[in-house]
């Protein structure tokens, strides 16, 4: 037995309510003070909802962006995980003061230095409290690199040298020596990765002027092939994104990580960021179909837990939840798609974040940023080095097609002169074969001055085939090309 | 022999002389076509299977403008099946319309309308 049935009069309301949920989900109108305190209020209803107790309002915080909360959350989760698996040091009340006092100011004036305003405030919102009770167990091993990597280059210009003494003597100088190697291998690591994701040319020289070049190079030769399974594990889904996610700041990452904790460990809980993602208004699909039942179908459900989801979904980005803190993004300032609604943007990011923070997309092909904006340095060589085959194809139409193949040495196979359009004078087509083995029909229609580079069947040997092989059955015999 | 950069380079000069006035057709008997751009109109018998009246536009382009449209008195309809073809029916004669390609006018008739196969993406062409 139907326990129910779509009536006529919920059908005429389809429309409406995908245009609805199309609408939030397309928003780009930053979240007001309103909208945040109904946030906060549907986080706390939420986590009540699942049985869990939910994080303090100061844990609760709002980013910028889907990237910060992805990274935040992610160091911030590495945090509390290495917080509730560590106990209390035996010598945390000799040490307590003076390493309190030392850690504190290194962390802090690291931390800002080395990360964007962004990602330090919603990191350090939601792990302070642990932060500072961490940093009374200084004489841990973890912390004690946690300190000296990011002391090591942010801090050492920001802090004065007293500082750095006094933590060196508030510890045991042998085991910083120790520490201090394992925190090189563990720093150059978290660099390079940042640096491996860090594709495109604007983002390789930020990340350049970023990092100490020279350490790095030492470094890089004694620690690369040790820590680089281990980094590209890591950071694999981070890095992945970051060859279309423009992110400024991107290459620090690392050290944020090592600001709170270990760095390979942070960067890890980054890439693992999914695993506490909620979309967001960009689920509004499902929300648009749990909705119209709700308000339309008006079906007999107590919708009271669901409601804090909803209202989520509705004010607000995609968020992180975390059994310590929940991280919630603001919608970006543009997004721009193609009549299919895919993401597309020909003269810039189609989805650009407040914070910077940007995607590219060529009629639904995630591409670097560079392809988009600085098409002039794309190269034949570039081309051949992408290994993503839709990635490849834009490049070539943005390269030129037409171009490409000239500069790929490839063969001319066929080659006629045809009058296709009606009362229009012949046109010169040619087949060609590229340096792949694809075949290729080049032609104008007669009508317009675009040249078009259409791709036919490698067994097409003549123009003509190559032409009624994209015609759905139409044979050139019953072209009507005469007036 | 003509490299390819001779070729492609023939083929762009050969494009840049394109005309774009109106074409007219006198008559175009069944099995017969003609094409705009990458939208082919093949000429059907009357009453061939045809779904809903759908708006003018054959094509749901990706540029600005309206492309490939059929002026009055033509009607133009959906596939009757899921892959099938719209058909364009026509009492009178009617111009297809598009505001870079050269407007076609066509005789009365039934037209079955064939989109241009983009293999690279194994779909039809987008406008």
């Amino acid at each position: 037995m139907d326990l129910y049935s779509l009536t006529d009069a919920h059908r005429a309301r389809f429309g409406e309510w995908r245009d609805q949920w199309i609408d939030v989900a397309m928003r780009t109108a930053p979240m007001t003070g309103e909208e945040r305190a109904m946030c906060r209020a549907a986080v706390r209803g939420m986590y009540r909802a699942a049985g869990l107790v939910p994080p303090p309002d100061e844990r609760i915080v709002f980013v910028p962006s889907p990237f910060v909360a992805a990274f935040a959350g992610g160091f911030a989760a590495g945090w509390w995980h290495q917080k509730k698996a560590t106990t209390r040091a035996a010598t945390y009340e000799a040490t307590r003061e003076a390493t309190y006092t030392a850690t504190d100011a290194a962390t802090d004036a690291a931390t800002r230095q080395a990360t964007d305003a962004a990602t330090f405030e919603a990191t350090y919102a939601a792990t302070y409290a642990a932060t500072f009770e961490a940093t009374r167990q200084a004489t841990d091993a973890a912390t004690l690199q946690a300190i000296d990597t990011a002391t090591r280059e942010a801090t050492r210009q920001a802090t004065d040298a007293a500082t750095f003494e006094a933590t060196r003597q508030a510890t045991d100088a042998a085991t910083l020596q120790a520490i201090d190697t394992a925190t090189r291998q563990a720093t150059d690591a978290a660099t390079f990765a940042a640096t491996f994701a860090a594709t495109s040319a604007a983002t390789f020289e930020a990340t350049g002027a970023a990092t100490d070049e020279a350490t790095r190079q030492a470094a890089y030769d004694a620690t690369v092939e040790a820590t680089r399974a281990a980094t590209y594990t890591a950071t694999d889904e981070a890095t992945r994104q970051a060859t279309w996610y423009v992110v400024p700041g991107l290459a620090r990452m690392g050290r944020v990580a090592a600001c709170f904790g270990d760095p390979a460990f942070g960067l890890g809980c980054a890439a693992s960021f999914s695993r506490m993602w909620h979309g967001g208004n960009q689920w509004a699909g499902w929300c648009a179909y749990m909705t119209f039942f709700r308000y339309v179908a008006q079906l007999p459900i107590d919708y009271a837990a669901w409601n804090h989801y909803e209202v989520l979904c509705r004010h607000a980005g995609p968020r992180i939840i975390h059994p310590d803190f929940c991280l919630i993004s603001d919608f970006p300032t543009r997004l721009a798609v193609d009549d299919q609604r895919r993401p597309h943007a020909d003269d810039g990011p189609f989805c650009l974040w407040r914070d910077g923070s940007a995607l590219y997309a060529v009629h639904g092909v995630r591409v670097p940023a560079w392809i988009v904006e600085t098409p002039e340095t794309i190269t034949v060589e570039a081309i051949h080095a992408e290994p993503n085959a839709e990635v490849r194809r834009v490049m070539r139409q943005r390269f030129g097609e037409g171009r490409y193949l000239a500069a790929t040495g490839a063969k001319l196979i066929h080659m006629d002169s045809v009058r296709r359009t009606p009362g229009r004078p012949a046109i010169t087509r040619a087949l060609l074969q590229d340096r792949e083995g694809q075949r290729w029909l080049v032609a104008s229609d007669g009508s317009t001055p675009r040249v078009y580079y259409m791709l036919v069947p490698p067994d097409a040997a003549t123009c003509r085939e190559a032409h009624e092989a994209l015609c759905a059955g139409l044979t050139e015999d019953r072209c009507r090309a005469e007036v | 022999m003509m490299s390819v950069g001779e070729v492609v380079e023939r083929i762009a000069r050969e494009a840049g002389g394109a005309q774009v006035e109106p074409v007219g057709i006198v008559a175009l008997a069944l099995g017969e076509w003609v094409r705009q751009g990458d939208v082919y109109l093949e000429r059907v018998p009357d009453g061939v299977p045809r779904g809903a009246r759908r708006r003018a536009q054959l094509v749901d382009g990706t540029s600005v403008g309206a492309r490939h449209v059929a002026g009055t008195p033509a009607q133009v309809f959906e596939a009757d099946r899921v892959g099938g073809e719209i058909v364009v029916v026509s009492a009178a004669g009617w111009t297809l319309r598009h505001p870079e390609h050269a407007h076609l006018a066509l005789p009365a008739g039934t037209f079955r309308v064939v989109r241009q196969l983009d293999m690279q993406t194994r779909r039809a062409v987008e406008d």
